[in-house]
């Protein structure tokens, strides 16, 4: 039985617990079978999950380095975040 | 925080990027308190003058009570339909369900339960029983609440300077909605509203926390549909019904009313506030008027939802109640609309009421005067 789509942010956090470490266009490009064609599954977006769940503690900027004139940032998973996999259903645990 | 990088011009970007954040967050804040200072202002001195909450508003105090959770009740509905159109235009009206087959996401239908019927409908038997000061004054201690239970649930960092201005924001707060204390009852009715009043300073203190905790995981501006909705629906199937039994089985389901020296005989009975719920419907201004309440609250919710998601529940409560700062201004609005209808709204602000604003001021002040503190929320990790 195919998994039921998760809410965007709380499958950012689970993306983030299956990889080392990761930046948005790896989030956008790994992601977009599920999300694709969604008003929201954009970059701005996706900015303001990743900034949320840093600023809670959940993942954390490993690296930063220059895109163009924007900041690229590399992001991974805290034992906080982790530990807030707990409440996955099911099915995604 | 490891930030991998020898460059300092890189490290200066990403504490940029960060304040930017941190920013956005405490403009949330701060457009949830004035957007509800507004919201309020529009619903008791312009929704409840027209249609089926005139009457019972104006001359009763038990179809007058019904009139008013029946009115919240209203709100909140027609609030979630407004944030139901914001989320379908931003492409986000399939995240509702996928939210509500979470833990997290039915968080915020629990969170409901506290921030509706509890702190909503606390607040407006609280305010009819033992009078709007004490029920004013109880109620706005809910920021100094939520904080505290934010630093043990979610072990959020707030220092004394914050905690001072949480302070300062509360009793500003009472300042401005401060009346010579003249409850309406006296008795047990009183004690009994005084009672009604600590529901919403514990309700909305913990509906805070709670949707805070499933925000970490869900997107606010998801959430506070869910929370408006069921919120709702709840209040229509506990309050609403609750009150109206209650104030038919007071009255013996007639209260005698004198209407300008008209006597009227108002009929009261267990439906009695759906009754008005629907009928507001029928009655354009009271549509109208409703409409443009609700879309000033429902989005003062998307505004408190995001800030305590982005700031935490301490400073975002400490924002929301500057709602009295707000209500200021928005009272001599209603001023220059209400002579449209008919009649003078007759506000105006007193020096206690300039003193609170002041104060509130200061307070808010305190709260955000050092906003880098704000780029690690929480004592994780």
């Amino acid at each position: 039985m195919a998994k039921s789509i998760l809410p965007f942010r709380f499958r950012v956090l689970h993306y983030a617990s299956t990889k080392d470490e990761f930046t948005y266009h790896d989030i956008l490009k790994d992601l977009e079978s599920e999300y694709a064609g969604e008003g929201q599954f954009t970059e701005k977006k996706m900015t303001l999950h990743t900034d949320s769940l840093m600023a809670v503690g959940m993942i954390e900027a490993v690296k930063t380095e220059l895109e163009g004139d924007h900041l690229l940032i590399t992001y991974k998973i805290t034992d906080y975040g982790r530990d807030r996999l707990k409440y996955l259903p099911a099915e995604w645990k | 925080m490891s930030v991998g990088t020898n460059d300092a011009a890189l490290a200066q970007m990403l504490e940029k990027h960060r304040m930017s954040y941190v920013k956005r967050g405490l403009t949330a804040g701060i457009l949830s308190g004035m957007t509800w200072g507004l919201q309020g202002v529009l619903l008791w001195s312009l929704v409840l003058c027209f249609g089926p909450f005139a009457i019972p508003y104006s001359y009763s105090f038990y179809a007058g009570l019904v009139a008013a959770v029946s009115v919240a009740a209203l709100h909140d509905f027609v609030a979630s339909c407004w944030i139901l159109l914001m989320d379908a235009v931003t492409g986000r009206i399939k995240e509702i369900p996928r939210a509500l087959k979470t833990k997290p996401g039915r968080l915020a239908v629990f969170a409901c339960l506290f921030g509706g019927p509890l702190g909503m409908g606390g607040y407006v038997i609280g305010m009819y029983l033992a009078g709007v000061t004490y029920a004013l004054a109880i109620s706005a201690v809910y920021p100094a609440i939520g904080a505290l239970l934010g630093r043990i649930v979610l072990k959020e960092r707030i220092n004394v300077r914050v905690w001072i201005g949480i302070i300062a924001c509360l009793i500003g707060a009472v300042l401005v909605g401060w009346a010579p204390p003249e409850a309406a009852t006296s008795g047990s009715q009183f004690y009994l509203g005084i009672a009604f009043s600590c529901c919403p300073a514990v309700g909305w203190a913990a509906e805070g926390v709670i949707s805070c905790f499933g925000m970490d995981m869900i997107d606010p501006d998801i959430a506070i549909w869910i929370r408006e909705f069921f919120s709702s629906v709840i209040a229509m199937c506990t309050t609403v019904i609750g009150i109206s039994i209650f104030a038919a089985a007071v009255t013996g389901g007639v209260e005698v009313l004198d209407v300008d020296g008209t006597t009227v005989n108002y009929a009261l009975h267990w439906y009695t506030g759906w009754q008005m719920f629907f009928t507001a419907f029928t009655d354009v201004n009271s549509l109208v008027w409703i409409i443009i309440a609700a879309a000033s609250g429902g989005f003062s919710y998307v505004f408190w939802y995001r800030a305590l998601n982005m700031v935490g529940t301490g400073r975002a409560m400490a924002f929301n109640v500057t709602y009295a700062l707000w209500s200021v201004p928005a009272g001599y609005l209603a001023n220059l609309i209400t002579p449209l209808y008919g009649w003078e709204n007759g506000y105006a602000a007193t020096g206690l009421m300039l003193a609170g604003v002041a104060i509130i001021t200061i307070g808010a002040i305190l709260v955000v005067i050092n906003p880098k503190e704000l780029f690690q929320l929480r004592n994780v990790g």
